[in-house]
């Protein structure tokens, strides 16, 4: 065979593209609850809402308010909730018992009647060695150390009772200070025919304890301070955006080692003073922990094109009343253990020299998502 | 010259009797007489004037049973089979001619031939002494192979001058009946070389037919086992010219027979490149693939991208879609049957060919000369430059790999006795950037003994073992570990063909033994938090009976009555979860368990499956078919996604999971032009399934050792036209096909959570109601064709978000109900321009070229739809386009 013979010639233009998959138009309207009762003392709250369409901002939330919110156990007693703020209904007096029985029953304005199912409060297995590993993923100065990728792992060695059935729910909050600049805040006067290049003048919320002078005119000048700023000192939370639920396939004697919570980015906010992490270990009925495992699939989902399509989220409430709007979201009964460890500023800094918190020319409390002026009280 | 053509004289006269001669009826007096001297009989007594030439008539003879009929009867009736026919011209004269037709006709061919500078073979059958001129003789024969003396199954012989043809059988043998005379015959068998005879036939006799090859490399591959015309095949059959697939245009330079598959109406496929494919409206897991007479679990490569087959292994490819003979069983849409090639009894040879992913060689000669011959073929891809290309998150830090290797050898130990080898191997590996691995795997042998006892009887053992496995094994310290799956079917088929008169018998039984290890996960580093798990392997066995008889009724209709009785257990040791009942199944659910040791059957399932397929020629060129079908079907696909995937999990039926049963009707109208030139057809089809598998949302299936509460159970049902035209003849040849078709699915129960979509039909993942297909092939001169084929696609079915919602601060898409919206429509055009080496028979390389172009006007057709966050943190649809662009890419090929 003359091989050698042969010219091979080949040419190619190959590129895979990705780009949005329009929903835009395929808008339903659906209720959302979100209620629990735990073995901690109350108030308890459930929370009633309506969902966004998928092109629209979160600060879109619609509430449901002036629903009957009624949680009853399996000896008879029933306590109705009531709406403290709009779409936020508490508890009063109910206390969770573990091995006792809950349902929550809504009874919309309209007339529209939702029902959970009978949600048995299970005990909860305690857990331990609540730790972080630091993982350093890029050089300390990317970003300016304003987002990192570099931050700590947070893992829990977790004690698993036979009455949870495997099935454990685990949920953090972290809380992080953080100091901003309001009173250097600028804003673009705006002028008919706009300037070019817009003019930029002091624009200092009253929060800040400064004022201005010829507000909304080129000479605007700002003065101050009068008073001590209300929003330079903020209290930032975060969250878990994936549940954390157990994977059986870990469970081993009744213990999961090394479960993994989430994962603690590093930079020069998140770590301006500390970093304290509360993490609750909670147990949970099945449809609570299926309706998580179908979030977490739908979540698991991203970046694979093998991936199975996504699985309908209903949890355990439905409509009792025929051609209701759908409804989605759980009531859940759970025992909860909590722990909580603080990581420092000096266990970044034993790997690499943190910056200063860089100068947000805004309140502290719309710099960041969940952010407050009120100082935690384990701070 | 030997044929006179008879030409009108005019003739004047007034009179006008010869209509009362025709008209007179005979007495009895004419027996024994020969038509000459009747006709000067009754000639003299009449004005009347017969024209013809007395050695026409000098072996026609009056027999018994004229008296009574009119002159004209009787004349019809001795001169029937011949080519003499006779009009009466102005009342006066009767005009006897040979059929100047069919004359004209033979002169017609006769020049073509040598137009043409065919080589005509001339023969001599029987003694011309002996014959009896006008009578019917037959004439029987086989065709063969030229070089592995092979009979040729599906050959067509066609009498030139009769406008008459037939097919031959299995063992390659015909019978035809003709005028004693002169003839032509044509024999054709595609891709080998036509042969025309020029026969004298004068006494019943047989004749040896061996056809060569085409030397041409692109035509070397056969067609099928069973080649036969539109009007001829049995509804939902179809065969596939392997031929005509190297000429039409690749995706990067690989030849692909599941891509024609994909082609036909009737078929469709979920992806872009997807190797699974769906046959009238049925899941991909309901196709049987068969390699030398052994299933094949996992079709493609990398992921469906390629076909698992090397087209130059294949040496015919037999395909069936409805009317599905007794023979088959054990899926319930279609039937794909590839037997490999058998090696050169002559001489040794190579061929092969060298694409931009991947090269391929075959060797094939007699190992010993006219006694044993060997096939080998290799392909192989060269390097993961294709993944790396993909610009999408880290997907281009994948790797992958592929081959796959077919071997034959066959050992002729008499002209009775054959006994053939053969294995097939295919390999894949595909590396995530997240430092997973998957590697899966086919592996074929067989054993195929034949034997045949006489011309008209034969039978064939198959021994064969096969096995399909996949292992992912992830790397990553912390949650490092090994996942291995396998199944293995050892398989017995035994059958015997006997030709009775008008029956062919086929009957037989086979056996089929699964071992499955469902999976087993192995912790492979001390950090690894994954804990050891095992699912218990399972066995099942599944036997069948079948008998299937083709009975030709008469020339006009035929039968093919067969049934198939499946027996299927799933074999112990198991463990039977029970579950409380009027629950819901869910291991919470479990009440009780029952063990089965060894062997012992925990289930059984018997099924009775009627065939019937019907052929009704309404003309030659004409004909209506009816096929009815029953099959079940005891091994079930689960997968979590839409296409076949190489990790999917094969489930065979058990306690909880029965088989399916699925019934099909179908109907069609097929139509040839007179000169073969264009088909057209139109076929009509319902299907009915039940014991269909779906899952749960968001259910388990990896590793679950109580699947049954991760699936549910439901009904299936498709319906659909198909509708086909095709020119098969001259420089332009092409198809054109447009099937509307429907796919519903129905899962039921009392309890909400077991229900899809509210207990209502949905459409399945692969409804795509309408569907065009469009194929071509322009010779632009000897040596260079151009090519193509568009399609059209409806898109299919997805589940789409409508809203989100933010509990537990966790971001929640909220979906619609299953499969409620639909992708964007798909098509695609793609060209090719072969070209061919010169067709000189001696040369040392025969090469050719072909030059492809994918997706000719660049259209982004979704591959696929997936989910990444936005800047909410929710997981919205995003689509993705594998090939959004113009894929040119050249490949050659090449004999030795």
């Amino acid at each position: 065979m003359r091989l050698s013979r042969i010219i091979l010639y080949s040419l190619f233009l190959f590129s895979a593209c990705v780009t949005p998959f329009d929903v835009s138009n395929n808008f339903q309207e659906i209720l959302v609850v979100e209620g629990m009762i735990s073995d901690q003392p109350g108030p308890y709250l459930v929370k009633i809402s309506k969902a966004i369409p998928i092109d629209q901002q979160l600060d879109k939330l619609v509430v449901v308010s002036n629903a009957t919110v009624t949680i009853q156990d399996d000896q008879g007693n029933s306590e109705p909730l009531t709406e403290q703020t709009s779409g936020n209904y508490y508890t009063k007096f109910f206390q969770g018992i573990v091995g006792r029985s809950y349902s929550l029953k809504i009874i919309t304005q309209e007339g529209a009647i939702y029902q959970s199912a009978t949600e048995k409060l299970l005990p909860i297995g305690d857990f331990s060695n609540l730790r972080s590993e630091f993982r350093q993923n890029e050089p300390p100065l990317t970003n300016g150390q304003v987002t990192s990728t570099n931050g700590f792992n947070i893992y829990l060695d977790s004690e698993v009772l036979p009455e949870q059935e495997e099935r454990v729910w685990w949920r953090w909050i972290g809380t992080y200070e953080i100091f901003t600049f309001p009173e250097l805040r600028l804003k673009i006067l705006a002028t008919n025919p706009p300037r070019e290049p817009p003019l930029l003048i002091p624009d200092p919320p009253p929060c800040s304890g400064y004022t201005i002078v010829n507000a909304n005119r080129p000479s605007a000048t700002k003065f101050g301070p009068l008073a001590d700023c209300q929003c330079c000192t903020c209290w930032v939370s975060q969250y878990s955006d994936v549940p954390l639920i157990s994977d059986p396939k870990f469970i081993a004697n009744g213990k999961i080692n090394n479960q993994y919570i989430g994962f603690i980015e590093a930079n020069r906010r998140t770590f301006y003073s500390k970093y304290y992490i509360e993490v609750e270990q909670l147990s949970v009925s099945k449809a609570v922990y299926d309706f998580w495992k179908n979030v977490l699939t739908q979540k698991g989902n991203s970046s694979n094109l093998f991936q199975t399509p996504p699985p309908k989220t209903k949890g355990n409430i439905s409509v009792v009343t025929a051609n209701s709007t759908p409804v989605v979201g759980y009531f859940a009964a759970s025992s909860i253990k909590k722990h909580a460890i603080t990581l420092n500023r000096s266990d970044v800094e034993t790997h690499y020299r943190l910056l200063p918190i860089d100068t947000i020319k805004e309140s502290c409390v719309t710099a960041q998502k969940y952010s407050t002026t009120k100082k935690p009280i384990f701070w | 010259m030997k044929y006179i053509i008879a030409t009108a004289i005019v003739l004047v006269s007034v009179t006008a009797f010869s209509q009362d001669v025709l008209n007179r009826k005979l007495d009895g007096s004419e027996q024994g007489k020969t038509v000459a001297e009747f006709l000067r009989q009754i000639e003299k007594g009449s004005n009347n004037k017969f024209f013809y030439i007395d050695q026409w008539f000098e072996s026609l003879r009056f027999e018994n049973g004229y008296a009574g009929l009119t002159v004209e009867e009787a004349l019809k009736k001795v001169l029937q089979g011949t080519d003499i026919t006779f009009t009466s011209f102005y009342g006066y004269a009767v005009i006897f001619a040979k059929d100047p037709n069919r004359t004209l006709e033979k002169m017609k061919f006769i020049q073509s031939i040598k137009s043409e500078k065919k080589q005509v073979e001339i023969k001599s059958i029987g003694k011309k002494e002996n014959a009896k001129p006008g009578s019917l003789i037959e004439l029987s024969g086989i065709v063969k192979d030229g070089k592995t003396l092979q009979p040729l199954a599906g050959a067509i012989v066609q009498v030139k001058d009769g406008n008459q043809s037939v097919i031959t059988s299995l063992l390659g043998t015909f019978k035809i009946q003709m005028q004693v005379g002169e003839h032509f015959i044509v024999f054709q068998y595609s891709n080998y070389e036509e042969k025309i005879l020029n026969i004298g036939t004068y006494e019943n006799g047989e004749v040896e037919i061996v056809l060569s090859e085409t030397p041409r490399v692109l035509e070397e591959v056969i067609v099928t086992g069973r080649q036969s015309s539109a009007v001829n095949s049995n509804v939902g059959q179809i065969d596939i010219k392997m031929a005509q697939l190297k000429k039409l245009p690749t995706f990067l330079g690989e030849v692909d027979i599941l891509k024609q598959i994909q082609a036909m109406p009737g078929v469709t496929s979920v992806g872009e490149i997807s190797s699974g494919y769906n046959v009238r409206g049925g899941g991909a897991d309901q196709n049987l693939l068969l390699y030398d007479g052994v299933q094949i679990f996992n079709n493609s490569h990398v992921f469906g991208f390629f076909s698992a087959f090397n087209a130059d292994a294949i040496k015919s490819a037999s395909f069936f879609k409805g009317g599905i003979p007794a023979e088959y069983g054990g899926r319930v849409s279609s039937v794909l049957s590839l037997s490999s090639k058998e090696g050169d009894y002559k001489k040794w040879s190579a061929s092969g060919g060298i694409g931009p992913i991947s090269s391929n060689i075959s060797i094939n000669g007699p190992v010993v000369k006219d006694k044993s011959s060997l096939f080998a073929s290799f392909r192989s891809s060269y390097s993961d430059w294709l993944i790396k290309t993909i610009s999408y998150q880290n997907i281009n830090k994948s790797s992958v790999s592929f081959y796959d290797l077919s071997l034959k050898f066959a050992h002729k130990f008499s002209e009775r006795d054959k006994i053939s080898l053969s294995g097939y191997a295919s390999q894949d590996n595909f590396g995530l950037p997240t430092d997973t691995t998957f590697r899966w795997m086919n592996r074929v042998a067989s054993m195929q003994f034949h034997h045949s006892f006489n011309e008209r009887a034969f039978s064939t053992l198959t021994l064969g073992y096969g096995q399909y496995a996949y292992e992912v094994t992830d790397k990553n310290p912390n949650t490092a570990y090994n996942l291995k799956y396998s199944l293995s079917y050892p398989t017995l088929k035994a059958d015997f063909n006997y030709q009775l008169g008008k029956h062919k018998i086929n009957t037989g039984i086979g056996s089929i033994l699964y071992g499955i290890t469902p999976g087993t996960i192995v912790p492979t580093s001390v950090l690894s938090n994954v804990k050891s798990q095992k699912v218990s392997d399972q066995q099942s066995i599944e036997n069948s009976i079948f008998a299937e008889d083709e009975y030709e009724v008469s020339d006009n209709l035929r039968f093919n009555v067969g049934a198939r009785i499946s027996q299927y257990s799933s074999l112990g040791p198991q463990k039977v979860y029970l579950y409380q009942p009027g629950q819901p199944l869910s291991t919470s659910t479990i009440v009780d368990s029952v063990s089965y040791r060894g062997g012992k059957p925990a289930k059984s399932y018997l099924g009775f499956e009627p065939r019937l397929s019907m052929v009704y020629k309404l003309s030659p060129f004409s004909s209506i078919k009816l096929g009815y079908n029953r099959i079940f079907q005891y091994i079930h696909l689960i997968s979590n996604s839409v296409a076949i995937t190489p990790i999917d999990i094969w489930q065979p039926s058990n306690y909880y999971f029965k088989p399916q049963q699925g019934d099909q009707y179908s109907a069609g109208y097929f139509k040839s032009s007179h000169s073969g030139k264009y088909d057209f057809s139109v076929e009509g089809f319902y299907k009915f399934t039940n014991n269909i598998l779906d899952f749960k949302d968001g259910s388990n299936i990896v590793l679950n050792p109580n699947l049954e509460t991760a699936l549910l159970s439901g009904v299936a049902q498709a319906y659909g036209a198909e509708f086909s035209a095709k020119k098969n003849i001259g420089r332009l040849q092409g198809s054109i096909n447009y099937t509307y078709a429907r796919s519903l699915r129905k899962v039921q129960s009392p309890f909400a959570q077991e229900s899809i979509n509210d207990g209502k039909y949905y459409p399945s993942n692969y409804d795509q109601p309408s569907v065009v297909n469009l194929t071509w092939r322009y010779e632009i001169s000897r040596r260079v064709s151009f090519t193509g084929n568009f399609t059209y696609r409806s898109g299919r079915p997805i589940t789409l978000p409508y809203s989100y919602t933010v509990i537990n601060n966790i971001p929640i898409v909220n979906f619609s109900d299953r499969n409620m919206q639909r992708l964007p429509d798909y098509h695609r055009l793609d060209i090719a321009f072969v070209i061919e080496g010169n067709h000189r028979r001696k040369k040392i390389v025969d090469g050719s070229w072909s030059i492809s172009f994918y997706n000719v006007y660049a259209r982004q057709n979704v591959y696929s739809v997936f989910y990444k966050k936005n800047e909410n943190g929710l997981q919205l649809p995003y689509q993705l386009s594998i090939i959004g662009t113009i894929l040119p890419s050249i490949s050659y090929r090449f004999k030795i």
